[in-house]
């Protein structure tokens, strides 16, 4: 039977993009269960005082989002990610991850946008988990800093020299990942 | 899907982990705070540790005042906090969901008071130690509870922020530099 080339080339378009689009909701599912086990394994550490802060552990998952696809699937990964503490931890822990997700997602895209790049994992990572701490802790000052202000600014201290620990955690956690990636989670975004 | 022969994504396994110059943000970083909590060590350790109150607060009123001068060892509902006043009830308690009776706070016959139960699903205030000095605080989030260590009634500049409490009572604010 004889192939019309032109078809064929259409159909050939067609089933690609159908590849991509199966392969980016492959990775996300991958990348969400990813921030779903870590979270999950965060919830075992100590809390940081009396709130449910946690130190950044499940930004692996939102570095890769933002290595490989950019911040629209980070920032999605984030909401995902505070609808599981919703569910899981109630409305205070849901709000400080989101506040510390989306600080995190953001201030990491743009320092890897400003770096073209280059910036290693390892100052991403503490970037993402210096925003993550500053973000959850600027929701409990606005919640609660007339009564509280002195007790979380000093507080502050301590979440710097964690999220420097966290960081590096999570860029070795961010590097055995991506080592491992096949080449069929790869996305389409070039 | 052949993952054993399966490229790895070469661009990014690449990227590298640590650069020297990292040590420069970390340096910085940590100088920050390390600063920071120098000045908060030397700041409490000005203040004086006798004749100091615990206040509490329930949805951002306070409720009571409690002496922890010559407070004894024990484990107290809050109405059997010595008190300084009564114990007012805090306003919108219906929206609260935990009220103050199903708090225990503990004395260590030291001065130090904290949250010893409480009914909220963490917990988290419960694992916290005694609060001894000034700015101490221990939280429950979800029951909206604040125990905070402040010093004698008379207001001090830089005992950091006096409190907007309820209807009706004046209220100054002051803020530690």
């Amino acid at each position: 039977m004889k192939v019309n080339p032109k078809e064929d080339k259409n159909l050939q378009k067609s089933l690609e993009a159908q590849r991509k689009q199966t392969r980016r909701l492959a990775y996300t599912g991958l990348l969400f269960a990813l921030t779903l086990t870590f979270s999950y394994l965060e919830s075992f550490l100590p809390p940081l005082g009396p709130f449910p802060l946690k130190y950044g552990l499940a930004n692996t998952p939102i570095i890769l989002a933002i290595l490989d696809s950019g911040l629209p699937l980070a920032l999605v990964l984030t909401l995902l990610k505070s609808a599981f503490a919703l569910a899981t931890r109630g409305a205070m822990a849901a709000l400080l991850s989101l506040a510390g997700g989306l600080a995190a997602a953001l201030i990491m895209w743009l320092a890897d946008r400003t770096s073209i790049g280059k910036i290693s994992l390892y100052l991403l990572s503490a970037v993402g988990a210096l925003s993550h701490n500053t973000g959850q802790l600027g929701v409990l000052l606005v919640l609660y800093g007339e009564n509280m202000q002195v007790f979380l600014l000093g507080l502050f201290p301590l979440l710097l020299i964690l999220a420097l620990a966290s960081a590096w955690i999570t860029a070795i956690l961010t590097h055995l990942i991506l080592k491992n990636i096949p080449t069929d989670f790869e996305s389409s975004k070039k | 899907m052949a993952v054993t022969n399966a490229k790895v994504n070469t661009q990014q396994a690449d990227r590298p982990f640590f650069r020297l110059s990292d040590l420069v943000v970390v340096a910085l970083i940590l100088a920050i705070a390390c600063s920071l909590f120098l000045a908060k060590l030397a700041k409490n350790r000005a203040r004086s540790d006798q004749g100091l109150w615990a206040e509490i607060y329930q949805a951002n009123q306070l409720v009571a005042r409690v002496p922890l001068d010559g407070l004894a060892l024990g484990t107290y509902h809050l109405g059997d906090l010595p008190q300084e006043g009564s114990v007012q009830a805090p306003a919108g308690i219906d929206q609260i969901p935990y009220g103050l009776d199903h708090y225990l706070f503990s004395a260590d016959g030291q001065g130090g008071l904290k949250i010893s139960q409480a009914p909220c699903p963490d917990r988290l205030c419960q694992r916290g130690g005694y609060l001894h000095r000034v700015g101490d605080l221990s939280i429950c989030v979800p029951g909206q509870v604040l125990v905070k260590i402040v010093a004698p009634s008379s207001p001090v500049q830089g005992e950091g922020l006096d409190m907007v409490i309820g209807q009706g009572q004046n209220t100054e604010e002051t803020t530690s530099p």
